[in-house]
């Protein structure tokens, strides 16, 4: 039914270039994909919330080759994943603070909710490499199968099932030792 | 047989992890997100409008370039003459008709004209010609106006 509607709100953008049904659909996947870009930011708010407004200005400007086959959701996660690569990229070129290092940084995990958990999901994270704590991302926190992954990422499924496996045993790695049980 | 139990360890231990991550998750609030998003939209125009707005420029762009080629054709035939010559000639002939104008004549013509209109009336056999002939005209104009808009 969701799906449905969703159709109808992108019929409405596309043919129409309804503002309103795009703030509608704004509303209704703002929270997912600002969720895994604070985890792929390592909990910076500001940053990922500006990345989450660039990937919504993307997709209303690429609405047109949205085809339906996939869910709108997995579509939106790959534009923000897409987002957060140049992010990364802009920031080896300028010399400036890598994504992934941004959780030394003191103004994090305002919104983060995590803050409960004995081991900071953040700095747990931040110990898998970038393609690792995506597909963990995806899978453990966001829920999406691996066929979704895949299509997110832009790798082969076998890809995702090793970085998988590596990022869940060097996560479990990293909580044994601090102490989680 | 222990990596597999090690394995399956793993994965109770990150399950359990992620559900207490979940667990102490709030839902990210709005918090004027969707307003900034709508705010900083560029503009974009539907693909339908972009496609008319296309076709009507090229449809301008045709006009001026027939009526240009038509104006210059005209100008390397000599036809301007001719056509000013040719009002000309029809200026004064209705100029002279008009002159010579005789009422009676003209009551005359008009009651030759009704007494010989069944002669000119079209046999069936024309009339099913004209039929279909305006039926395919018809149909040819609407299928050009549909390639035209969509």
């Amino acid at each position: 039914m969701s799906h449905l509607t969703d159709l109808t709100l992108i019929a409405q953008v596309v043919t129409l270039g309804s503002h309103r049904a795009f703030g509608q659909l704004v509303e209704r996947h703002q929270q997912p994909v600002r969720r895994f870009l604070l985890r792929l930011t390592a909990g910076d708010a500001m940053l990922s919330d500006d990345l989450a407004q660039e990937t919504f200005i993307r997709a209303w400007q690429g609405l047109n080759s949205f085809r339906g086959t996939a869910n709108l959701q997995t579509w939106l996660t790959s534009i923000a994943y897409r987002v957060f690569l140049d992010e990364q990229r802009k920031r080896r070129t300028f010399n400036d603070t890598p994504v992934e290092e941004l959780n030394n940084c003191p103004q994090q995990d305002e919104d983060s909710g995590s803050k409960g958990t004995k081991i900071d999901i953040d700095t747990a994270l931040a110990t898998l490499s970038e393609a690792e704590r995506t597909c963990v991302i995806l899978q453990c926190i966001e829920g999406h199968s691996i066929k979704e992954i895949a299509a997110i990422t832009d790798m082969n499924e076998n890809t995702v099932k090793s970085h998988l496996a590596r990022g869940k045993n060097n996560l479990a790695g990293f909580l044994r030792k601090n102490g989680y049980r | 047989m222990h990596d597999k139990r090690t394995e399956i360890n793993d994965e109770q231990l990150l399950e359990s992890f992620f559900k207490e991550v979940k667990a102490a998750s709030r839902p990210l609030a709005d918090d004027g997100f969707t307003e900034r998003v709508m705010a900083a939209l560029p503009e974009r125009q539907s693909s339908v409008a972009a496609e008319n707005a296309r076709l009507r420029h090229w449809s301008v762009g045709l006009n001026v370039v027939g009526i240009v080629a038509a104006i210059l054709l005209l100008i390397r035939l000599g036809l301007f003459g001719r056509i000013q010559g040719a009002f000309e000639t029809g200026l004064l002939h209705i100029i002279a008709a008009l002159r010579a104008f005789d009422p009676d004549a003209l009551l005359v013509h008009v009651m030759l004209f009704l007494r010989h209109l069944p002669d000119l009336l079209p046999t069936p056999s024309q009339l099913i010609i004209l039929t279909i002939a305006t039926v395919t005209i018809s149909a040819m104009t609407i299928s050009r106006r549909r390639t035209f808009f969509y």
